[in-house]
């Protein structure tokens, strides 16, 4: 389905769509040195202090990286459970109906649990290890996930199946053709979504429960007052976040959901 | 002995609502069939019983043809999949090699007007009439003998729908291929059809009955214009469709329009045996 020879030339069209959002950033940037201006360092640094101290960081023997990777690698481990069991259950639930009955309060009762009441629970269950952060960013993500699963399996209509079975198609082209594209359609923004809550809910349970990661650097720099390596931090957590979105979800977003585009057979068109 | 598809004293409910009572009709290979009916008069059901996707409970159908295909009242084309794909569906679907069905599908796809752009491009992106064809080659492409249609150019405009009407008359001049279609448009069931029978009435059963001898390629639009008229003047169909009264007189068939082949049709009693060589009609 993916013709590589018209991708390559479409993602370089959609990183150049990206200058307006690069603009829009740097204005906020501005903003951040003039509140700095007016307020001082020690209640707001500038972006250059900022930045230089996130550059110290990223040298050689900077905590930087090994501290990124601890709380990447929680945070993964939490999304990564909540997807396949999310994805599997969610879909299960919404090709029965009693099922997607029995599920729904559930569900409900998931999302507004608000994650720091799952927090405490962790924190008293697992400790100080990796539990915790997992536990509570797994406990975050699945319900977003399930729910997505199951409305692409509820939404499946009637007339698909009639056109499955009037055209004779093996169960095997029913699943991989019909159900799974209509499906992925739903549970693919789920799971964008279920991805940027994984990483604001592992500070936050770094912060309370662990001694190490970004959220446990960041209640650190936060115990010695000191306003460049909080805001650094923040900045990079934002940073990762904002690569992630826009470097590697959102053109392969764009590139499994090409169908939907309303004109033209070329992707990716910013 | 010639593929048919008999329908033997089919009856239909949907809970404690009968919606078919006591059908019978054959089709025999070659010819078309049209039901016609006011909406919700069971016509779908009676189109979703041949094709399968709904279980016959009372009665019988005997579907002797050996390749059978559908086109829905929506082209229903899958959004994620480009026309080409689309059309090579139900192909995949009977194990066909990839390059081989791409062929085919691409050949149909042209026949039926779609050019290159068209076929490589994703459902949404298509006109209406454009997606109809797309599915009228879908099922076409699997050379069946018998096609179900369930309204499926009822919502295309009137240029439009006559050239899914040419596409589809070419493809019956060119081998045999039994139609049976369903439609509430009286006027499209005149232009093609062989025979058409009046559906109405709840539980529903056929009310009236015309044969037209002329072949359809052969119809002109003031033939059908005439034809649909001389139909929609008789008392039932009238009354099946709930039309008011004529109030000027009913257009009278004199002897050279009978010559050019038109026909009042008749109406068609309650357990009356009513056979044909062409179809076959028993209520």
């Amino acid at each position: 389905m993916v013709g590589r020879g018209r991708w390559l030339p479409g993602f370089a069209r959609y990183l150049w769509g990206g200058w307006g959002a690069i603009a829009s950033l740097l204005m906020g940037v501005a903003l951040w040195e003039a509140l700095a201006a007016v307020y001082g360092p020690l209640v707001l640094p500038t972006p250059l202090q900022t930045a230089h101290t996130l550059a110290q960081w990223m040298g050689r023997g900077g905590a930087l990286w090994p501290t990124l990777a601890i709380t990447a690698r929680r945070a993964f481990i939490g999304l990564a459970l909540a997807v396949l069991a999310g994805s599997a259950l969610g879909v299960a639930a919404g090709v029965s109906m009693t099922a997607s009955m029995l599920a729904r309060p559930w569900v409900t009762v998931l999302l507004g649990t608000p994650p720091i009441a799952w927090l405490v629970l962790a924190m008293l269950w697992f400790g100080t290890g990796d539990g915790t952060p997992v536990f509570t960013v797994f406990i975050a993500c699945f319900p977003i996930v399930f729910v997505g699963g199951m409305q692409g399996a509820r939404t499946l209509e009637h007339h698909w199946r009639d056109l499955a079975q009037a055209y004779r198609l093996p169960w095997r082209m029913r699943v991989l053709d019909v159900y799974l594209p209509h499906v992925v359609s739903y549970l693919f923004p789920a799971w964008i979504v279920a991805l940027g809550s994984s990483w604001k809910v592992v500070v936050m349970a770094e912060l309370l429960s662990s001694d190490t990661g970004v959220g446990a650097m960041l209640a650190t720099s936060r115990a010695q007052l000191d306003m460049p390596a909080t805001l650094a931090w923040i900045g990079a957590v934002v940073l990762i976040l904002l690569a992630l979105e826009y470097l590697l979800l959102e053109p392969i977003k764009r590139e499994i959901e090409r169908w939907r585009e309303p004109g033209g057979v070329s992707g990716g068109a910013a | 002995m010639t593929p048919s598809l008999r329908i033997e004293a089919l009856s239909h409910a949907f809970g404690p609502r009968t919606v078919l009572e006591n059908i019978d009709l054959a089709l025999p290979a070659g010819r078309t069939l049209a039901l016609v009916g006011p909406s919700g008069s069971g016509k779908s059901t009676l189109l979703h019983l041949c094709a399968g996707l709904l279980a016959v409970r009372e009665g019988r159908i005997a579907n002797g043809f050996a390749r059978t295909a559908m086109l829905f009242q929506q082209p229903h084309l899958l959004p994620w999949k480009s026309a080409l794909d689309n059309i090579a569906l139900g192909l995949k679907a009977q194990g066909m090699r990839r390059a081989e069905r791409m062929v085919a599908a691409r050949a149909m796809g042209r026949a039926m007007g779609l050019d290159e752009l068209a076929l490589a491009q994703f459902p949404p992106q298509l006109s209406g009439g454009m997606q109809s064809r797309a599915a009228l080659a879908r099922a076409l492409v699997l050379q069946p003998d018998l096609l179900l249609l369930d309204e499926p150019f009822s919502a295309l405009d009137i240029g439009m729908k006559q050239q899914m009407h040419r596409l589809l008359l070419a493809e019956q001049a060119r081998r045999p291929l039994a139609v049976l279609m369903i439609t509430h448009d009286v006027m499209e069931a005149v232009a093609l059809a062989d025979t058409v029978l009046v559906l109405a009435g709840a539980p529903a059963s056929v009310r009236w009955r015309l044969d037209l001898a002329l072949p359809a390629a052969e119809r002109g639009d003031a033939w059908v214009h005439h034809q649909t008229a001389l139909l929609l003047a008789q008392a039932p169909v009238r009354q099946a469709f709930d039309l008011p009264p004529l109030v000027v007189a009913a257009p009278s068939l004199s002897e050279p329009r009978l010559e050019q082949g038109l026909s009042v049709g008749r109406a068609v009693a309650a357990m009356q045996h009513a056979p044909r060589d062409g179809c076959e009609v028993v209520l």
